[in-house]
Parts: structure tokens; C-alpha cells; sequence
């Protein structure tokens, strides 16, 4: 899951991203609106972790602001305003969830991964398609009763196909979904985790299209 | 009663009504004393006249012819009231009776007895003011009651007095009404600041809007004075909120570091099998961060609930059913204490509604049951009940002295420096209850222990 934190602390934005990083979580980190705007606007983000007091414009105002242009991001505030008021304020602007600092770590992530099922209007946190099952939570993927010993990288390509089936998925958009936007990147490095995770979970479920990027086959 | 014994109105009218009577008082002491000399040198006068003329009317007649008469002359025309008055004939040393020419009815018989000049005395319980005038070969004694003479003075000070009184009362109702005429605007200055009082926080447009209204002259300082306090009190209340708000973000970002760095640790330390004392090491880490949340935590709310303004704070619609709180808060101290369920007994029956909002009666439960939990060690279960609407919580432990009880409340207190807290959790609970119009007593529990009873305030 690519999710984007906007967070002006760098010692905040550090620890989140370390963490998040160490689950596997796609991450990058702005620390102002304008630069939030700009990722939200111009990449394929999956979630905003937002904090309210950012030095170019308030968390909310940006909020309304996306929601009022029907950008329907899924947003976890996590601010360290906790009057009651400043709850219901942030929700009614348009947030999904809201998370006082400081929080535990497993409770950010758990709400995350409960916004993002919400958001994809699943029940539970495990994504089955035949055989295959994959655990959001867990991170674990079995396919019939075997559990799959999958890369950090090969995990993320497939919960993204497994998120989006029957979908064509351009190559850049993967490659936005699983790296980071400072890291280097082979050339042939998407095809080479496609290779492997297909090896893995069986070649006929992730079809090629030629010149455009992938499709994860739900119906093979 | 008691509100005008203080008001500045009737401390006035009061004042001035007891300067007045002090006033006519000493006045009305003063006539009667002049009145008294004076009217006491006019009845003399009078007296020493009557005698006088008695005398000259007499001398016109021959000594001879008024020797004549064996028995005395007693006037017919006597009335009680009049003057006495007593002619006998007189030689030159000695008076006596069977020379009494004339004397009206009713005189006393110790007139002739009397020495020249004036002289009071009394006969038969009656006391006289006599003249006595000797002019050879008369002797002319003129006599009045004194009763008279008082009687006259009584009836001439009353004539005054009722004026004098009735005066006085038109003044003090004259005086009040001035006075409360001329502090129409001072009481119109009262009701619109009373009427006004829930709308403090706009101090400054209520000050304009005061302003405008008739305020005398004297009390135009005053109100600007006032002005300049609101406006003051407002930004000193302001800034402690900015203040409030800005130490929560800036304490609770650099927590959050800590807190989610120690807890990736954690995740990282337990996945990759590390040593024991690593592991135990980030769970101390992680349980003093958790201490440090709580401490930050309630002196962020207490912070917030001392500069909370009172009015603003009380909700008395606010209706919260305790059992749902208490269940939550148990479930909530279960994380920390597993035995809960043996260690807290709940009448949950005699549970009713309190009228303050949830997240306070939440805090206040958390921190006394919390405080039962930590101090009150003890074999014997915590009990919970409300009882014709105190809520009590009752636990059977070591107890606090009387001395204690009175400290307990005080931020910081704590009974020994080896106790777990911060000595917060009672001063939070008592100010949080405080603001909603609630009471938290404490007291010793029978046969040991801690009571802590949590009432509303009379009205």
C-alpha cells in the first residue's frame, strides 16, 4: 500500500516512516500542504496520513480542499489535538479516521489497514482469490494451505494486483506503488519481481499487456 | 434583607437617616433645654408680676381697713390651675396666721412660711414655685404647681415634635428617593452586567455596549478600568490556551518519536529473537513512556480544566449513565490491573445518571478507582455504590491520616515518595468535578481504608 505521510515533525515523520517502512508499507514523507497537494494530485496514493498543524496551511483546510475537488483519498489525521471538538471538526472536513498523538504503533497500523479495507469495501483484512490468500495484517500469503515465502517487494506488487483485479496497471503506476520515489531503480527491476512472484503464485494470474504494464487475472 | 445590608444604596440612605436623626436629636435636646430656662425665667417673671401687682392693687387700701378683717377673704374665683395667692399683713419681723387678709382656695399652707424671693418646695406630694414679695405692712405670696408649668412644656415640645418628626420623615423618604434615582444607572450598570455575565468572553463588546448606556460621570473610569481588565483577562486566558494548546503539541510530538521508535524496537527485537535484557530493556522503555503520556496527559487537563471558565463548563443537561462509563473504565484498567473483576465490587443496581460530561465523570472514575487500586492494598475488593446520590467509592486499604485527608487534593501530594503516581489523579478528579457542579469528599472508610464520595453541590 503506497500511503503518503504529511507531517512537519521530522522526528515524527521519521520514526512513521522507519516503522512503516519495516511493515512493508510503501511510504513517502512531505512536510507541507503544498507539497501534500502536489503527490496527492500527481501519483497513485492509496492513503494520507495527515497532520493538522502544517506551516504552510492548515490540515483541514487542505482536507476540505481535496474533498471539496472529489479527490476521495482515504485520510487518517493524526494530530496532537485531542479536544472533542477538533475530533469532530477534522471528520466533518472530510477525514476517515482520526489517531491522537501519541499513539501506539500497532493501533496506527491496524487503523490503517482497517481504512483501507473500509475504502475497498472488504470485511476482513484477507484478499482470496482461488487458492491464493493474502493477510494485510499478517503480511502473510498462502497459496492453498502453503504459505509463500515472498520478497518485501513481491508482496507489495501483489497486493496491489490483488487489490485491483481485472485491471490493466500501467508499469509506472506499479513501480510508484512499490518504490520509493528517492530510490534507484533498474530497468528491468518490475520485470524481474514479476518473474519471481509469478513462479511463486503461478504464471497464469499475472497476464503481460504488451506496451501498457499487467493485468492480475481473477478468473484464471 | 441581606442584599441590601451590603448595597451601597442603603449603606447611604441608612447614613444619611442616622445623620439626620443625630442631628434633630441633638437639636430638639438643645430647645429643650433653652426652652426650659426660658420659660422657666417667664413663669417667674410672671409669678413676681402677679405678686407685684397684688401688692400695689393692695397699698390703695388703709392698712386699718385691712386689719379689719378677723377671718380671710377666700377668692370664690379659685380654679386649680390658676395661681395660688396668699396677702397677709406684715410686720416687720414675724408673720402670722390670723393676719392673713386674703388667699385663694386651694393655696397651700406653707405659703405664708415662705422666704422673700423665689423658692421651690413641696406640700402633701405637690411641688411649688413660689414669689414671695414683703413690702411693709404686706405680705403678697404668689404660687404655682410645678406639674403646671411641666405640663406646659411637655404640651409645647409636642407641639414642635410632630413637625420636627413628621419632617424627618419626609427628609429620609426624600433622601431615598433621590438616592435611588441617582443610582438608577448604577443598578441599569448591575443588571446589564448581570443579564450579561455568560457573555464574558466577549468582554470587550460588552464594555462598548456599557458604555453606551447612561453611566454617570464618576463611574466613567471605573468602567474603562474594567474595560481594560476584561480586555486584559481575556488575552491572559487566551494565552493560556494558545499556551495549553501549544505545550500539548509540542510535548506530545517528541512522545510520539519515542513512543512509535521504542515500539518499532520492540517489533523488530521480538522478529528477530534478540537477547532477553534487550526486550526487557524496551519494555521499560515503553512502560516509562506510557507514565510519561499519562503525567503529560492529566497536567495538560488539569491545566485546561483550572482556566476552563466555570459557567461555560457546567452543562446541567449533560446526562450520563454511570454504569456505562464504569463498565467502560473497568475494561479499560483491565489492560493494567487482569484481577480487576476481583478487586472492584459494584452495586451496579443502585447506579443512576450524573450530569456532567462523559469524558470528565470518565477521568474522575479512572483516576479514584486507579488511586483504590494502587494506595488501598488490601484483601477486601473495592466497593462502588450510589447511595441517595453520592457516588462512593470505598476501598479497605492502609488509609489516609486526617492530616493526609487534608493534603490529599493538593497537586503533587503524595503520601510516600515510593508510591507509584504522580500524586495528580485526586487534584484532577476534584478540580474536574468542581467545574461540573459536583463535590469530591474524602474521608476515612470503617473499619480502614479510603471513602471517597462524590456529591453535588447544593444548588
Amino acid at each position: 500500500m503506497f500511503i503518503l505521510l504529511v507531517e512537519d515533525d521530522p522526528y515524527i515523520a521519521k520514526s512513521i516512516v522507519l516503522a512503516l517502512k519495516h511493515l512493508d508499507f510503501r511510504i513517502e514523507h512531505v512536510s507541507t500542504a503544498k507539497d501534500a497537494d502536489y503527490f496527492v494530485r500527481h501519483t497513485a496514493v492509496d492513503m494520507c496520513l495527515l497532520d493538522l498543524g502544517l506551516p504552510d496551511q492548515d490540515g483541514l483546510s487542505l482536507l476540505s480542499t481535496w474533498r471539496e475537488q472529489s479527490i476521495d483519498l482515504p485520510v487518517l489525521v493524526l494530530t496532537a489535538r485531542n479536544q472533542t471538538d477538533q475530533c469532530v471538526k477534522a471528520l466533518n472536513a472530510g477525514a476517515d479516521d482520526y489517531l491522537t498523538k501519541p499513539f501506539e504503533l500497532v493501533e496506527l497500523i491496524a487503523r490503517i489497514h482497517a481504512l483501507g479495507r473500509r475504502f475497498r469495501g472488504f470485511a476482513s483484512n484477507r484478499i482470496e482469490y482461488q487458492d491464493l490468500h493474502l493477510d494485510q495484517a499478517t503480511q502473510q500469503v498462502h497459496l492453498a494451505t502453503q504459505a509463500l515465502n515472498l520478497s518485501r517487494r513481491e508482496y507489495a506488487l501483489l497486493e496491489v494486483f490483488m487489490l485491483h483485479p481485472n485491471q490493466v496497471l500501467k508499469n509506472e503506476v506499479l513501480i510508484d506503488k512499490i518504490y520509493g520515489f528517492q530510490e534507484n531503480i533498474e530497468s528491468n527491476a518490475l520485470n524481474v519481481h514479476i518473474f519471481h512472484l509469478r513462479q511463486k503464485i503461478g504464471a497464469e494470474l499475472i497476464q503481460t499487456v504488451r506496451g501498457v504494464g499487467y493485468l492480475f487475472n481473477a478468473k484464471a | 434583607m441581606h442584599v441590601k445590608k451590603y448595597s451601597l444604596k442603603w449603606r447611604l440612605v441608612i447614613s444619611i437617616a442616622t445623620a439626620f436623626i443625630l442631628i434633630w436629636a441633638v437639636a430638639f435636646v438643645w430647645l429643650y433645654v433653652n426652652l426650659e430656662r426660658k420659660m422657666t425665667e417667664a413663669l417667674d417673671e410672671r409669678l413676681s408680676a402677679s405678686a407685684h401687682m397684688v401688692a400695689r392693687l393692695l397699698s390703695q387700701i388703709p392698712v386699718t381697713q385691712l386689719s379689719d378683717y378677723a377671718t380671710p377673704v377666700v377668692s370664690e374665683l379659685n380654679q386649680q390651675n390658676l395661681i395660688a395667692c396668699e396677702v397677709s399683713l406684715f410686720s416687720s419681723d414675724l408673720v402670722i396666721d390670723q393676719n392673713i387678709v386674703a388667699r385663694t382656695r386651694g393655696a397651700p399652707a406653707a405659703l405664708a412660711k415662705q422666704a422673700a424671693g423665689f423658692s421651690t418646695w413641696t406640700e402633701n406630694g405637690v411641688t411649688w414655685r413660689s414669689y414671695t414679695l414683703k413690702r411693709e405692712p404686706l405680705q403678697v405670696v404668689a404660687a404655682e404647681k410645678i406639674i403646671l408649668r411641666n405640663q406646659l412644656l411637655v404640651e409645647i415640645l409636642q407641639s414642635i415634635l410632630w413637625p420636627l418628626i413628621l419632617t424627618l420623615i419626609f427628609c429620609l423618604g426624600l433622601v431615598q428617593w433621590i438616592i435611588k434615582k441617582q443610582f438608577q444607572p448604577i443598578e441599569q450598570t448591575t443588571q446589564f452586567l448581570k443579564l450579561h455575565k455568560d457573555q464574558l468572553q466577549r468582554g470587550s463588546d460588552l464594555i462598548h455596549q456599557l458604555q453606551s448606556t447612561n453611566v454617570p460621570l464618576e463611574l466613567h473610569s471605573f468602567i474603562e478600568h474594567l474595560s481594560d481588565l476584561v480586555s486584559r483577562l481575556q488575552q491572559s486566558l487566551e494565552n493560556e490556551k494558545n499556551f495549553s494548546a501549544f505545550a500539548a503539541h509540542e510535548l506530545r510530538s517528541p512522545l510520539t518519536a519515542i513512543k512509535v521508535h521504542v515500539q518499532l524496537s520492540q517489533m523488530i527485537a521480538a522478529q528477530a529473537d534478540e537477547p532477553t535484557n534487550l526486550t526487557e530493556s524496551l519494555s521499560e522503555a515503553a512502560a516509562s513512556i506510557i507514565r510519561y503520556q499519562r503525567l503529560l496527559e492529566q497536567l495538560l487537563l488539569l491545566s485546561q480544566t483550572e482556566h476552563h471558565d466555570q459557567l461555560q463548563n457546567l452543562q446541567l443537561d449533560v446526562a450520563v449513565e454511570l454504569d456505562v462509563t464504569l463498565k467502560q473504565i473497568l475494561l479499560t484498567l483491565a489492560d493494567r490491573y487482569p484481577d480487576i473483576e476481583q478487586r472492584v465490587e459494584v452495586n451496579w443496581a443502585s447506579l443512576k445518571r450524573m450530569y456532567l460530561p462523559e469524558q470528565a465523570l470518565s477521568m474522575v472514575l479512572l483516576n479514584l478507582i486507579e488511586n483504590s487500586l494502587k494506595h488501598g492494598q488490601s484483601s477486601a475488593p473495592i466497593q462502588i455504590d450510589q447511595q441517595h446520590d453520592a457516588l462512593i467509592i470505598a476501598d479497605f486499604g492502609v488509609g489516609l491520616s486526617l492530616e493526609e485527608l487534608q493534603l490529599a487534593k493538593q497537586r503533587f501530594w503524595r503520601k510516600s515518595a515510593q508510591n507509584h503516581g504522580y500524586g495528580l489523579g485526586l487534584a484532577l478528579a476534584d478540580s474536574l468535578l468542581e467545574r461540573n457542579g459536583y463535590q469530591l469528599h474524602l474521608e476515612a472508610n470503617q473499619p480502614q481504608g479510603l471513602r471517597a464520595v462524590i456529591r453535588r453541590k447544593p444548588n
